[in-house]
């Protein structure tokens, strides 16, 4: 997942479903409310948790969601199928249900723990999983043009049927995608039409969220506003665009009931405000991954080191070469950049130190990541003499695009600018906000541009987000942003990506081939690997028998676990 | 003055026509299309065609400037594909707080002007008068952004005496000070040099000749009269002053309007663009015509030929 | 707009003493005037600066200086010694009284063109419908009044964030585009009250050409108002391109100027006050000088207006 740029969010494989939009934009019958979800519970006594974000929080509806701030929240309203280990971040743990699977990897059986109910009293049921699923891989589940992350779920059976069928998801377990059946209230079965190693980590991304089938019926489009789901907390009230208040779920069926009285998240509050309101004490938690103003200032006051914690998360940082023409179809030159950037004194100015110089795709964290490999060093004499080698003649130009909405880019651009320039290439920057520019990777195919500057956020832990998102040929003009490929890299991954969770071991080697390739041929620029970073106040500190702090996070987007959180005030 | 009316009336109602124009005209230059946000970054010709064709976007230019109008009559400023809710219902919900603001802003304006401009035209070259006519440039000359930003560090933050932005009453002073001592000057000048001008007035002679106190000829005769053109200002002022509370509210993280269009420029969002410029066009286009019009009734001196 | 108002009546200049001829009337009466003087001082010094800045500034200002940060990679604070970060680097490690020196030229470049363009239309209009009156006065003046009615920030930001591709010379047009109405305003009432003047009315009977007596009679005349104007105007559109830098959209990246270094600076005003207070120092001297010499340019055509 990118951040920042919106329209970058979406994964790549499938698609997004087209249809006509205006058709249901019309007529939104005014559902009368009958008490549903609208359940007013007291709020018990116990302290608030502030937070706040930079952006608005989007959506709460699974069939519309994109963004990280969204996650926030969702991930507290909501369950899912599966989820992630506290302690150990990238392993898969049952959630609302256990599940067994066949060796071949194709049929999924998941046992529903029984009792569980949304936070308005509805019971969750494999008929509310199923009508889920369905409603996020149906076309036309809202009135827009299909869910964003709809296509995650495009290896379930019959998943191209359903969703080019057009028709809405239906609450009573009949229709929708044919791989999705409910056996009774309890158990759900899941048949894959080709084995997908981690088909359970897309059951534990947001879009496949468990939503209440009745209030969704109930609001259609409109369900974001008055989402119900089984999580720890639920929505009691949201000035969208100024903040949204979450109150403990009375009926949570979970082992950690939220420990405070209120969560109120606050939208639309600046870098620099939100690191003013946490040192006044008015924000108990402040998200990253942080900028560098602000970690600035976590150096330079002890208290906030204090505060400060280090939460994995794996992302990375680079730059995408155009390999669609000269100079960058040449591998000889994608090396010479890569040798001609100090990466070292990128991560020392841009991020102050909170990065690591970067080898491969993948970060080290994921299975198939190859530590034989080593980082480009910086040696802009080898970068000279690579160019000569290649032919190109001096002084190159080239235009690199980059988001220009944070001073981090802008600086990092800067900072590339001057480094090329020291091997004769000169760049001339283009930074990509304005109204009137989409990010020219997603949109213009011919791209009129020779670098770009870019990053990727894992959504889960598996090598295939990296490898198969941003570099096969699938992902061309999209989320593989320079149409970078290599025949064998194309194979092995594909290869890997066909297997079964069960031979993991196997993918891992053709991970690590692949990885090879890609070092090698030096398909981007490697910049540095990151990750997440928090301003947590001292009353409220991760779990204390999780003193890495991991547990404060869901893997792999790290949001966190604010019902974990332990409180001492 | 009927006539007067009608024809600042009519004039309006151009005038607004002419924004209408211009803005829609500016934003069809954005290559940002309505229908690649719908359909996604893989969506194909055919489906983009299709999409198009459904929002009306393959017509021509003309003609969808002819439907807008319409569209603009009934009170739709159009649907917004990037945040998926009608534009008219943002600005409506962001309006209040950019008021709130405007309101205080002029009031800290005016709080500033007045003292200084009556001081400054009452002891004319004095060192008072040098000085505060200095500091008043020097306000001027300052971005109100980085007043904004010194405001909330030290009376903020340091300090503790107002809230670190975000929406409130007592949230309403630091921004609303940034404006006013970087906007303050002009009062000061306006109401200081009108000062003047009324104290060569020969009623002021009278005034003062029966004897009056000097704190009454000022306050009740000479200050009194010189308002007149503050008050003209305040109603020309306000574009600028609207200019001036988008980048406030950015730093404040203030909920109006100035922070919706941030974002939007921020989102390659046309359609909110659009949208908030038009709005606030018509909106000052409007507010002019009725300072206008009041001003017609409370000043006789004006002639409506 | 501040500058509004600092415009005199349209009036000619007169209660000139016999004795000296205008022009030194003219400027014994400007250089009498302490702030006048000071605020030309300023405007000076500025364009020395910024026309000299590849001879003055003592590093690159784009150079990226691996010393320029602590080994954490924290901006270095001012350590007065020339040519060593006279006055501190930025978080990128690239030395601050370069950027300062280098800023000026763009801050100065926008202030100007965007004046002259501005102050080019709004002559050409208000000539025009001065000297014609009539329908072609009515139209005129009526789109004058629309572009008058426009929030005139908000334009600029709806008409620069449709632009690709920016570069220093987008942004002063958009900001001299949309910012003539006022000297068409003013330059027509010059023209108005100038028109029925014996000189031109004798220039006419002559036998004038209209674009001649445009030219040679009515221009020189509104001159004097329209200098002052844009003098203000300078300061006015200095302000205006670092609002845009703020909103992310003045002025291309890497090209420095003091918006963007403020914009930058406001990020790390706690850590490192010292990249907020240079930028926000030099464009308070720059919008003060033009300011002071706006103010002193109409006290010396118009003297009536000094009190």
């Amino acid at each position: 997942m990118r951040t920042k740029l919106r329209w970058a969010t979406t994964l790549s494989t499938g698609l997004v479903a087209l249809s006509l939009v205006l058709s249901s934009c019309g007529g939104q019958p005014a559902a009368k409310t009958g008490g549903n979800g609208t359940t007013t519970t007291q709020p018990q006594g116990g302290p608030t948790i502030t937070t706040a974000f930079t952006s608005n929080i989007e959506t709460l509806d699974p069939a519309k969601w994109t963004d990280m701030t969204s996650m926030y929240p969702m991930e507290m309203i909501y369950d899912t199928l599966v989820t992630y280990d506290p302690a150990q971040g990238s392993k898969i743990v049952p959630d609302v249900a256990t599940w067994d699977v066949t060796p071949d990897g194709l049929k999924y059986t998941f046992h529903i723990k029984p009792g569980i109910k949304f936070s308005n009293g509805d019971p969750l049921d494999a008929y509310a999983v199923k009508y889920s699923l369905d409603r996020v891989t149906s076309k036309s589940p809202i009135g827009g043009g299909g869910a964003p992350y709809g296509f995650a779920y495009s290896a379930i059976q019959g998943y191209k049927e359903w969703n080019s069928s057009g028709q809405k998801a239906s609450p009573d377990g009949k229709g929708g995608l044919a791989g999705v059946k409910v056996i009774d209230p309890q158990t759900l079965e899941i048949d894959l039409s080709t084995p997908q190693a981690f088909f359970l980590n897309t059951l534990a991304l947001m879009s496949a969220a468990i939503v209440d089938p009745k209030v969704a019926e109930q609001y259609g489009k409109d369900f974001s506003t008055h989402a119900v789901g089984s999580g720890p907390f639920k929505l009691d009230s949201w000035q969208q665009g100024l903040q949204m208040t979450l109150v403990p779920n009375p009926n949570y069926w979970g082992p950690n009931k939220p420990k405070v009285a209120k969560l109120v998240l606050k939208e639309n509050v600046s870098d620099t405000l939100q690191l003013l309101q946490f040192r006044q004490g008015e924000l108990d938690f402040v998200g990253g991954p942080l900028t560098t103003a602000e970690y600035a200032q976590v150096l330079s006051d002890p208290k906030l080191k204090n505060d400060y914690f280090k939460v994995g998360g794996n992302i990375i940082y680079y730059l995408a070469f155009n390999t669609t023409k000269p100079p960058f179809n040449n591998p000889l030159v994608r090396q010479a950049v890569n040798y001609a950037i100090d990466k070292q004194q990128i991560i020392q100015n841009i991020t102050n130190g909170r990065g690591q110089v970067m080898s491969q795709p993948l970060p080290p964290g994921i299975p198939g990541y190859d530590p034989s490999l080593q980082p480009y060093p910086y040696d802009p004499a080898k970068a000279k003499q690579l160019l000569q080698q290649a032919g190109v003649k001096l002084p190159l130009k080239v235009t690199m695009i980059y988001p220009s909405n944070t001073q981090d880019h802008i600086r990092t651009a800067q900072m590339v600018q001057q480094q090329l320039q020291q091997i004769g290439i000169d760049v001339s920057l283009q930074g990509i906000s304005q109204v009137g520019t989409y990010w020219p990777t997603e949109d213009d195919p011919t791209k009129p541009w020779e670098i770009a500057w870019t990053d990727w956020f894992q959504d889960y832990p598996d090598a295939q987000d990296f490898l198969y998102n941003l570099l096969s040929k699938d992902a061309f003009n999209s989320t593989n942003v320079g149409n970078w490929t290599d025949p064998t890299f194309e194979q092995l991954v594909t290869k890997a990506d066909s297997l079964p969770a069960s031979q993991q071991e196997q993918r891992v080697q053709l991970f690590q081939q692949a990885e090879k390739i890609a070092h090698d041929q030096a398909s981007w620029v490697f910049l540095y690997y990151g990750w997440y970073d928090a301003l947590i106040q001292p009353w409220l500190r991760p779990d204390p028998h999780d003193p890495a702090g991991l547990g404060v996070y869901l893997h792999p987007v790290s949001t966190p676990r604010f019902n974990m959180m332990s409180v001492q005030k | 003055m009927i006539q007067y009316i009608l024809r600042r009336l009519v004039w309006t109602v151009v005038t607004i026509a002419a924004i209408i124009a211009v803005t829609f005209l500016v934003t069809y230059a954005i290559p940002s299309d309505p229908a690649r946000v719908i359909a996604g970054p893989h969506a194909t010709p055919e489906t983009l065609a299709s999409i198009r064709a459904a929002l009306g976007l393959d017509k021509p230019l003309l003609l969808r400037l002819v439907l807008y109008f319409g569209q603009v009559l009934h009170g739709d400023l159009g649907y917004d594909w990037v945040m998926q809710q009608p534009v008219l219902s943002m600005i409506l919900q962001a309006l209040p707080a950019t008021v709130y603001l405007a309101v205080a802003a002029v009031a800290c304006e005016l709080l500033i002007a007045i003292p200084i401009g009556v001081v400054a035209a009452v002891r004319r070259n004095s060192w008072i008068d040098q000085v505060t006519r200095t500091a008043s440039l020097v306000g001027v000359a300052l971005p109100v952004y980085w007043v904004g930003s010194l405001l909330l560090l030290y009376l903020g933050f340091y300090a503790g005496l107002f809230p670190l932005g975000g929406f409130s009453a007592p949230g309403v002073v630091l921004p609303a000070l940034s404006v006013g001592l970087t906007g303050a000057a002009v009062y000061v000048r306006i109401l200081r040099s009108s000062m003047l001008e009324v104290m060569r007035l020969d009623y002021v002679r009278t005034a003062r000749a029966k004897g009056l106190a000097e704190r009454i000829v000022i306050w009740r005769h000479i200050f009194r009269n010189a308002l007149i053109p503050v008050v003209t200002y305040l109603g020309m002022d306000l574009g600028y002053l609207l200019g001036g509370l988008v980048v406030t509210e950015y730093v404040f993280s203030w909920p109006g309007l100035g922070l919706l269009l941030n974002h939007a420029i921020g989102n390659v969002d046309g359609a909110l663009i659009m949208g908030l410029t038009m709005f606030s066009a018509s909106a000052i286009v409007v507010m002019n015509l009725v300072v206008d019009i009041v001003y017609a009734f409370l000043d006789p001196r004006i002639s409506y030929a | 707009m501040s500058a509004l108002l600092n415009v005199p009546e349209a009036q000619p200049a007169t209660e000139l003493s016999p004795s000296l001829s205008p022009w030194r009337q003219f400027v014994r009466r400007f250089f009498r005037n302490g702030p006048a003087v000071f605020g030309l001082v300023l405007v000076v010094v500025l364009c020395a600066v910024a026309i000299l800045a590849p001879h003055i500034a003592p590093l690159d200002p784009y150079a990226t200086y691996p010393d320029g940060t602590t080994p954490q990679g924290l901006p270095l604070p001012p350590t007065w010694r020339w040519g060593h970060f006279f006055l501190g680097t930025d978080p990128s490690g690239r030395d601050v009284l370069s950027q300062l020196i280098w800023g000026a030229r763009v801050s100065m470049e926008v202030g100007f063109m965007a004046t002259l363009i501005a102050v080019a239309i709004g002559l050409l209009i208000g000539l025009v419908a001065g000297y014609a009156g009539g329908l072609v006065d009515n139209v005129l003046m009526r789109i004058t009044d629309i572009v008058l009615a426009f929030p005139f920030l908000l334009f600029v930001i709806l008409l620069r964030s449709v632009i690709s591709n920016p570069t220093v010379a987008t942004v002063y047009t958009v900001i001299g585009v949309l910012g003539w109405a006022p000297t068409a305003r003013i330059t027509r009432g010059q023209v108005l009250a100038a028109k029925n003047q014996e000189y031109v009315e004798a220039a006419r009977a002559l036998g004038a050409g209209t674009a001649r007596i445009l030219w040679r009679h009515l221009l020189p005349n509104v001159l004097g108002t329209v200098i002052v104007y844009g003098t203000l105007q300078v300061a006015q559109n200095i302000l205006t391109e670092s609002a845009l830098s703020f909103l992310s959209i003045g002025v291309p990246d890497p090209t420095v100027s003091w918006g963007k270094m403020i914009t930058l600076g406001l990020n790390f005003y706690q850590t490192a006050p010292w990249l907020i207070i240079w930028p926000g120092l030099a464009l308070a001297l720059a919008s003060l000088g033009f300011n002071l010499l706006g103010d002193g340019l109409s006290d010396a055509f118009n003297p009536r207006a000094e009190e």
